[in-house]
């Protein structure tokens, strides 16, 4: 069994590789006693520095869109608070923060019942963000090698049985955790949902002015992002309906 | 009157010769302090009409006008006078014009001359009304009626009681009276005792005789310490008092006039009590800010109770003093004891000071068997008089409590605790989170990168090695137990063929040995048993555990007795040397056989 030690050893480094932090955390702590004292305007400035440099957290998502609630701005709250669910999908504050501006915007939508594997499947991948996901398939893979290896090697009967077993487990956790992580690395990637920001929006029936009105929506709105095309998008909100607005009355998330 | 007047004034004209007239304003006083009365005439020789007085508005008008004319015939010549008096008073401090005034004569008009009256600062000791050289009216308000605030006592402790008096002394006719302003007492608990203002008494004064009335009569306890100012009581009377006229004819004096009412308005001298705090030096514990002079009682209406049964614990306190402002005393029932605040009772009577009895009735009922206690109370007040703290303690309560009705518990069951829901005060969302994050890239996801297939591919390529270092050492083992096995049958056979020259040669001894060697050798190697381990039982069970049969083991353990007796007794054993040779070769072929 001297292979396990490595994999222990190589899963040690896969954890504690870190970023090496730059000057962000004092920003960071900047932005938050800005916060404190109540001087939204800086917070949003610091926290939005950070962002402009490619860096993220969702403490950092987090904290800029309380200090968007703060000001009232609940368009930008929301999307913040989406941007760091969409990394710590498991993070009560973030949800509870997100349904608090959330009852704040001006539309209310019916949400359309979606079928129950959807559900599960949206559940099952909000548990934990992608890092951890594919950590735990990892995790399982080695597990199962662990088990299969005792099952070939040992000559007594019931640890045979049990490393037949549990590797045929574990194995079996491996592919679906993989798929897990899989889909949830696709949805962290993807950008394929947006917050209306700005106060009224007309969705069309086409990409093009003079089509047909359907609905109005107004800031805050959460809406899917289905299509793209010359500076159009088709959108689909909550509740099912679909239509298409200009790209720059959304920002993605 | 002026009937009367104008009428003689009608008949006189006639042989009236014209003076030179003149109108003058006379002041009892020039110098007076705000509020102070005094009396001012206008005065005209002749007659005239439409007096006219200017500047009056610094002045408050206390009394009159009260006009009298005079007419007097000397030596054939008629002279009149007519004069106009007020009983004025300052509104305000400074040099203040009095006048002038007008009249108006045969159509010309007179002007008077103007007064300056200096007013000075109030004193307060004057207002009680002792302006003694004020001439008429005000003499007769001075002197013949004022008022006076007294109390019993001006010294006193904080919670102690005292009396305050409002009385009248006058000697001159009081028609009625309206109080128009009673102190207001901040600090002090008042109440107010009924008096009889008409019944009156005589008292002497500077050796005068003044009648007294008791006006009102308060009870005052103060609640603070330091110094008390009781303020003046204001009051207005109508009195009725010889006219300030001399009666100007016959039918004045026949018809009893001469009298006049008159409004009066009197204040008293305020009052300063001293209020001393209550000595703290062996102030009891529970104190509760009873000052007087009380007697305590407590009782209680059952001590023994079934569960669930209410008790009543009265507690009286009577006596004199500030019974109205004790609180409730403070009983430590059992904890068990569901209690209710008490329903206070008082009495009270205000002959010789306040006075009476103060009942709380505590209702408790005990929810559970058992036995109980109620500490003793402890009801402790001030007394003034010896200028010390009283303690009066009660018994101690106790109180046996038995199984009560299981329905009854059911029926009147409360419970004080009951589980509120978290109240929700405000709503505001979750602060922002304060521990400096991991920042990463954006983009920078785990899935996908190099180090996730690193960690995929590692265990698979482990288990590989693995699986392949494990086969190599297993096929090295398992040869060494096959050249083993197969040097077990090639030993075997060579002890054999010892043995089988010693069965020639009838050496026994040495025949044994090399049989039981090549037995023990044999199963030994084959199994891969070390010598050490190399014992009958050892044998026998790994012999099983290969699926040897047991008929086959029985054998084996047989022949390996015999060797082994024979070798160290070689003439007890008995038998064919060449049959165990035989039975010796045929189990090592079976053995051979039946070992997998």
């Amino acid at each position: 069994m001297k292979s396990s030690k490595l994999y222990i050893l190589l899963v040690c480094i896969l954890l504690s590789i870190q970023v090496s932090a730059s000057d962000y955390p004092t920003t960071f702590a900047n932005a938050n006693t800005a916060y404190l004292k109540k001087d939204y305007a800086k917070a949003i400035e610091l926290y939005q520095s950070i962002i402009a440099d490619n860096q993220q957290a969702p403490q950092l998502y987090f904290n800029l869109g309380n200090a968007y609630f703060q000001t009232g701005d609940f368009a930008h709250a929301i999307l913040n608070y989406e941007r760091a669910r969409k990394l710590s999908p498991d993070d009560e504050d973030i949800l509870i923060n997100l349904k608090s501006a959330n009852q704040k915007i001006e539309d209310k939508i019916e949400v359309a019942p979606q079928l129950f594997l959807v559900t599960l499947h949206k559940k099952i991948i909000a548990l934990m963000n992608e890092k951890s996901w594919s950590l735990l398939c990892i995790f399982c893979l080695i597990l199962g090698a662990i088990f299969i290896g005792l099952f070939i090697s040992t000559q007594n009967y019931l640890l045979k049985k049990a490393g037949f077993y549990l590797g045929g487990d574990f194995l079996v956790l491996f592919i679906a955790t993989f798929f897990v992580a899989k889909s949830s690395y696709n949805a962290s990637r993807s950008h394929d949902e947006g917050i209306v920001t700005v106060a009224s929006v007309t969705v069309l029936s086409s990409p093009s002015d003079a089509s047909t009105k359907l609905f109005i929506l107004h800031k805050g709105n959460k809406v899917v992002i289905r299509d793209e095309h010359e500076g159009w998008m088709e959108i689909k909100i909550a509740n099912g309906n679909v239509g298409w607005i200009k790209n720059i009355q959304i920002e993605k998330i | 009157m002026k009937k009367l007047i104008i009428l003689l004034l009608f008949i006189t004209s006639v042989t009236t010769r014209l003076f030179a007239q003149k109108l003058t304003i006379q002041a009892s006083k020039t110098s007076v302090t705000v509020g102070e009365p005094f009396q001012v005439t206008f005065s005209m020789n002749g007659s005239g009409s439409e007096m006219k007085v200017a500047h009056l508005t610094d002045f408050d008008i206390y009394q009159g006008p009260y006009n009298s004319s005079s007419m007097s015939v000397v030596n054939g010549v008629v002279s009149q006078s007519y004069s106009l008096t007020y009983v004025l008073g300052a509104k305000k401090e400074g040099k203040l014009p009095l006048g002038p005034a007008t009249i108006t004569v045969n159509g010309n008009t007179i002007q008077s001359n103007t007064l300056i009256i200096d007013v000075g600062k109030a004193n307060a000791n004057q207002n009680s009304g002792g302006q003694s050289n004020t001439p008429h009216a005000t003499k007769a308000e001075g002197d013949n009626i004022f008022l006076s605030a007294t109390t019993n006592k001006t010294k006193v402790y904080v919670g102690e009681e005292l009396t305050l008096y409002f009385k009248l002394y006058f000697r001159i006719d009081v028609v009625n009276y309206s109080v128009s302003k009673m102190p207001a007492m901040d600090g002090c608990f008042v109440q107010d005792e009924q008096t009889n203002p008409s019944a009156t008494k005589q008292e002497t004064i500077d050796g005068k005789q003044y009648m007294v009335a008791e006006l009102k009569k308060t009870y005052v306890i103060p609640q603070r310490s330091g110094k008390i100012t009781i303020d003046p009581m204001e009051a207005e009377f109508l009195v009725r008092q010889q006219s300030t006229r001399r009666p100007q004819n016959i039918f004045d004096q026949i018809m009893g006039g001469g009298y006049e009412e008159a409004k009066i308005k009197l204040r008293s001298k305020p009052v300063i009590i001293d209020v001393m705090p209550l000595p703290e030096e062996k102030k009891p514990d529970g104190f509760a800010g009873a000052v007087g002079n009380f007697s305590f009682k407590a009782s209680l209406s059952k001590d023994k109770v079934k569960a669930n049964e209410a008790i009543n614990l009265t507690i009286i306190v009577t006596g004199k003093g500030n019974l109205k402002l004790i609180d409730p005393l403070k009983v430590n029932f059992p904890e068990d004891f569901e209690t209710y605040d008490p329903k206070v009772t008082q009495n009270m009577n205000t002959t010789n000071g306040l006075g009476g009895s103060k009942t709380f009735d505590y209702l408790v009922i005990p929810r559970h068997e058992g036995d109980y206690k109620i500490d003793h109370l402890d009801f402790s007040y001030f007394d003034p008089v010896k200028k010390e703290y009283v303690v009066l303690p009660s018994p101690e309560f106790n109180i046996h409590v038995d199984k009560g009705d299981p329905r009854d518990a059911n029926a009147s069951v409360y419970t004080p605790h009951n589980q509120e829901e978290l109240k929700v005060l405000g709503d505001d969302i979750r602060y922002i989170k304060t521990n400096v994050p991991e920042f990463k890239p954006a983009d920078d996801y785990f899935f996908n990168s190099t180090t996730f297939w690193l960690g995929i591919l590692s265990p698979i390529l482990g288990f590989i090695a693995f699986y392949f270092i494990r086969k190599k050492n297993l096929e090295m083992n398992s040869d060494l137990i096959a050249v083993k096995g197969r040097k077990a049958t090639k030993m075997a056979r060579k002890r054999l063929i010892i043995a089988e020259q010693n069965l020639k040669k009838a050496n026994k001894e040495q025949f044994y040995i090399e049989i039981s060697q090549a037995l023990y050798g044999y199963v030994g190697d084959k199994l891969n048993i070390s010598v050490a381990n190399l014992t009958k039982e050892n044998i026998s069970n790994t012999l099983k555990l290969k699926g040897v049969s047991d008929a086959t083991i029985e054998n084996l353990i047989s022949t390996i007795n015999t060797c082994e007796y024979a070798r160290y007794a070689p003439n007890a054993v008995s038998g064919d040397l060449q049959t165990i040779y035989n039975n010796t070769v045929e189990l090592i072929t079976t053995l051979e056989n039946e070992i997998k």
